[in-house]
């Protein structure tokens, strides 16, 4: 079992180092008790989570926000690669879109991403957005870890 | 008989002694009185027109079938010549012969001639004459045989008057026509045909269609010729390129049916041409600016989505960090600093959903074309659910007539009674708002009306509400991009119907729009 008072290990995938900034902030600001792990492209993500390279010794993240216009490897490929691991495919993935019709358009492709955020131009939404992150998190926690 | 001896003996000599055998021997009489009388029956019975003309060219004797063919009684007949009776351009055609024939040089005159016969009427003639002589070969009389030819004659200049119609129309004709042989060569071609190819008549005889044939088309007159022959089609007809002399490439339609003998076998094809180089060349244009259009029309899509995607992005950064610094250091800074921060946050706010809007315009053309068979009535839930604070906070009423169930895309009908609703909504009067959401059968199509009891909108503006950004009132007054009836436009019309708006400034709005109850299979896909 997970042990609840230990902070959430987030995983960014992220190359704007303002969002970057900003998702830090959010939790901070909706006070989530975390541990945010930043990578700025898709190589970088896979290396992190088959701990390789640098990354030799992170923990394993309880989740994953990944942003979908990554340089080298963009988020579709990055998606496909961890729900096509046996090991990776039960973390959760929050796909972080610009916009709605982002968000439409990707659905179609049936990546099998566990959640979908458009990230909002306001902050307090994206507090909330951050909060329910949070939440998430808590919701898979309390579940039995599958076949475990 | 008592004239003086000396006198008879010396006249009557010569002539007794011609008579005197004959009328010495009565048998001999007999004789030549009965050939004379079959002669003269035999001359009088023939089918043809027969003739003794003497010397001074005056009938001597005709027969009755003559007087038949010249129109003439035969009293009259023998006061007249032959020439007085011709026809004027025909008077001495046969005294031109008569020489040669007097010489021994030819046996008889045969030729045509036209005769005027009494009551004016022209007769056509073929004539014979031949020359009797006595035994010393001097000339006595001439024998004429005359045989009425006029039906003949009319037969032949009937059927040269057809023929003379038929080439002038064949030569007149304002397109290319040419009998064609079946081993491909042109036989007979018109003025026209010549214009279309830039080749004399002479030199279009010697080259056959395959030779002037655009490579690609060269064989594809031969599947429609062979199934001509065959009997199996009366005419086939096809668009084909040649190369005129000059080197132009041309188009050409043709038309091509088979001229056939009694027995129905083929003896060459007719072929009628028409230069549709000026049509072609216009359809093709026409297709390059249609295909240029759609090109273009998608790239602004593609372009309008990716600008507004990519323009989210710095505004994102703009407005959550304005706030972020309102958030931490508000305390800290001042009354304008605050206020100067809210324009700041605002201004963003406004340009998201601008960009938003604008997105979902561009999307209504990008997104895929997947229609199915829709219950207005759940997509007007769908869309009174997403209204659900407006109908609340103005206490408006939404009502609706059973709606029908139609091919459609559900999610952008929905988003069609979503924006009209909000509208009515937002553009309310002072009492509370009353929408209602009709149908009417128009036999195709289906008319939706949603009604409500707002402000209005002036004639004037009917067309204008339509467009990308067109706003009739400040933001100050009713928020907005502008944004969604130019949506609401553009979903019916990519469904195949239309929108209007009637309205009454002070008494409300209807928005009116049709949609087909059925879909065509190739309908503008996005």
């Amino acid at each position: 079992m997970v042990d609840e008072n230990r902070p959430v290990e987030i995983l960014l995938v992220e190359d704007n180092p303002g969002d970057e900034r900003l998702t830090r902030e959010a939790l901070k600001e909706g006070k989530v008790y975390s541990n945010l792990h930043w990578v700025k492209d898709g190589v970088e993500a896979m290396e992190f989570l088959r701990r390789q390279g640098k990354h030799r010794s992170v923990p394993r993240p309880d989740i994953i926000l990944l942003d979908l216009n990554l340089p080298k490897r963009d988020g579709r490929e990055v998606l496909h690669d961890i729900k096509n691991d046996a090991d990776l495919k039960r973390i959760p993935v929050v796909v972080l879109t610009t916009s709605k019709a982002e968000e439409d358009v990707l659905r179609t492709y049936n990546l099998h991403a566990n959640c979908y955020v458009t990230k909002p131009v306001d902050l307090e939404k994206f507090i909330v957005v951050v909060k329910s992150i949070d939440a998430f998190w808590l919701t898979v926690v309390t579940l039995p870890p599958n076949g475990q | 008989m008592a004239a003086p001896p000396g006198i008879e003996s010396s006249a009557m000599p010569a002539k007794i002694r011609s008579v005197e055998p004959a009328l010495a021997q009565p048998d001999n009489l007999a004789a030549l009185r009965e050939s004379e009388e079959r002669f003269r029956r035999t001359f009088e019975l023939a089918g043809s027109g027969l003739a003794h003309i003497g010397m001074d060219r005056r009938f001597i004797r005709v027969n009755r079938r003559l007087c038949e063919i010249l129109g003439y009684p035969e009293h009259e007949l023998l006061k007249l010549r032959g020439k007085d009776i011709s026809h004027p351009e025909d008077s001495e055609v046969i005294n031109e012969q008569r020489p040669s024939l007097y010489a021994g040089e030819i046996d008889a005159v045969r030729l045509e001639k036209r005769y005027i016969r009494k009551n004016g009427t022209l007769v056509w003639v073929y004539f014979t004459m031949v020359v009797e002589r006595d035994a010393s070969g001097v000339p006595q009389y001439e024998i004429a045989v005359y045989e009425d030819i006029t039906a003949r004659r009319q037969a032949e200049e009937a059927l040269r008057a057809s023929e003379e119609r038929f080439r002038r129309t064949f030569e007149l004709a304002d397109c290319g026509l040419a009998h064609v042989s079946l081993d491909g060569r042109f036989l007979r071609v018109n003025r026209r045909m010549c214009e279309i190819f830039g080749y004399s008549e002479a030199e279009l005889r010697n080259l056959t269609a395959k030779e002037i044939s655009h490579p690609e088309d060269r064989d594809l007159a031969d599947g429609p010729r062979a199934r001509l022959f065959a009997g199996e089609i009366e005419s086939a007809r096809l668009d084909k390129r040649y190369f005129r002399k000059d080197g132009r490439l041309i188009w050409v339609n043709i038309a091509i049916a088979m001229e056939r003998d009694a027995e129905g076998g083929p003896l060459y094809a007719i072929s009628v041409l028409d230069d549709i180089t000026e049509r072609k060349n216009a359809e093709a244009a026409l297709q390059e600016a249609h295909e240029e259009l759609k090109r273009s029309n998608s790239e602004l899509e593609q372009f309008a989505y990716v600008a507004s995607h990519d323009l989210q992005e710095p505004l994102r950064m703009v407005s959550s960090y304005a706030q972020l610094l309102g958030r931490r250091y508000g305390d800290k800074l001042g009354t304008d600093a605050r206020e100067f921060m809210g324009y700041i946050v605002d201004g963003a706010a406004r340009m998201k959903q601008l960009i938003e809007d604008l997105l979902a315009y561009s999307r209504v053309g990008i997104k895929t074309r997947d229609f199915k068979s829709v219950e207005l009535e759940k997509a007007l839930s769908r869309a009174v659910a997403n209204l659900k604070v407006a109908i609340d906070e103005s206490a408006a009423s939404v009502t609706h007539d059973p709606l029908p169930t139609l091919p459609a895309d559900p999610a952008q009908l929905a988003q069609v009674f979503q924006n009209l609703i909000g509208n009515a909504l937002k553009f309310r009067s002072q009492s509370a708002p009353k929408v209602h959401v009709g149908v009417q059968d128009r036999g195709e199509v289906y008319e939706l009306a949603v009604r409500d009891n707002g402000i209005g909108i002036e004639p004037q503006y009917f067309e204008r509400i339509f467009m990308v950004f067109q706003r009739l009132h400040n933001k100050g007054e009713y928020p907005g991009t502008g944004i969604g009836l130019a949506i609401v436009k553009k979903v019916v019309e990519r469904h195949g119907g239309s929108v209007r708006v009637e309205s009454t400034p002070g008494e409300g709005s209807a928005f009116s729009f049709t949609l087909p109850k059925h879909q065509k299979e190739t309908g503008n896909g996005g």
